[in-house]
């Protein structure tokens, strides 16, 4: 059942991965990467108990926290034009 | 383990298709997410390998930390990446043949998790079965890291704390400091005068 639900997995993040090289605009790759981090948070899990050792669960969560660091980072970038105090 | 092969030959592929647009691409903040997108599949790549500390240093780091950085450094760059002028023959030469150097020598390289690699006789046994009795705390690495390697961590530390303070030095905010130091010598000459 893990495998299968891994090999969906792999399936998704194939296509996913079709659309952040294709990606029309800039957007649209930041919420395929998005996507692709909770794809690989699920694949992590899944992996964990594939093998029979789900204590890696820490490391899917520093992911999901990690991938919503970056993609807040991308937004705030394209909203306010900078991170943090450019003078120009 | 064929299922683990598979995983494996998997994630590399995608890993190569990432780095394959990674070259295509011209726009500065696709490559940045594109190199988060590769770091986030190279730390899927460590938990594989069982490199599970390294796994938590590339998220953090390589997926986290330094694209915000990147993004933060983004700012002050152009747009679009400026069309690169001349021949790339010698360059390519030169990573084919280091490439090629680099999978020759991987072919010395003992088999992953073989007991009798060099890197499981030296002292890899003392710390495995001592840690418990010596440091008494169950994780391995954090003995290592902290008691039976505690100097070279000390030292690391060291390094990394001078990088910042020169890092500060660095980008400290000159004309501040010019502005003040002038005011300071203006009121020592009106005093004087």
């Amino acid at each position: 059942m893990y495998l299968a639900a891994l090999i969906a997995c792999g399936i998704s993040g194939i296509l996913i991965l079709i659309r952040i090289i294709l990606g029309k605009t800039t957007f649209d790759r930041v919420l395929a990467i998005n996507t692709l981090g909770t794809i690989i948070v699920i694949g992590i899990a899944l992996h964990g108990f594939y093998t029979g050792r789900p204590e890696f669960l820490d490391i899917a969560i520093v992911y999901a926290l990690i991938n919503f660091i970056g993609t807040v980072a991308v937004l705030k970038l394209f909203s306010a034009g900078s991170l943090g105090d450019v003078k120009k | 383990m064929i299922s683990e092969l598979i995983i494996n030959a998997f994630l590399v592929t995608v890993m190569l298709a990432i780095a394959i647009a990674l070259l295509k691409t011209r726009t500065v903040i696709f490559t940045v997410i594109l190199t988060s997108a590769y770091s986030l599949v190279a730390a899927l790549m460590f938990i594989t390998l069982d490199a599970v500390d390294v796994a938590f240093t590339e998220a953090s780091v390589g997926a986290g930390i330094s694209t915000v950085l990147f993004l933060a450094a983004m700012a002050y760059l152009p747009k679009k990446e400026e069309e690169t002028i001349g021949n790339q023959f010698i360059p390519a030469l030169s990573c084919i043949i280091l490439g090629a150097i680099l999978i020759w020598c991987s072919y010395d390289l003992p088999q992953i998790g073989l007991v009798s690699s060099p890197i499981h006789q030296h002292v890899a046994p003392d710390y495995i079965l001592g840690s418990r009795n010596d440091i008494g705390i169950p994780n391995i690495v954090t003995s290592v890291l902290a008691s039976y390697r505690g100097y070279d961590t000390f030292g690391e530390t060291i390094v990394v704390f001078t990088a910042g303070i020169a890092v500060l030095v660095l980008l400290q905010n000159k004309k501040k400091i010019s502005k003040d130091t002038k005011s300071k010598i203006k009121k020592k000459v009106g005093r004087n005068a």
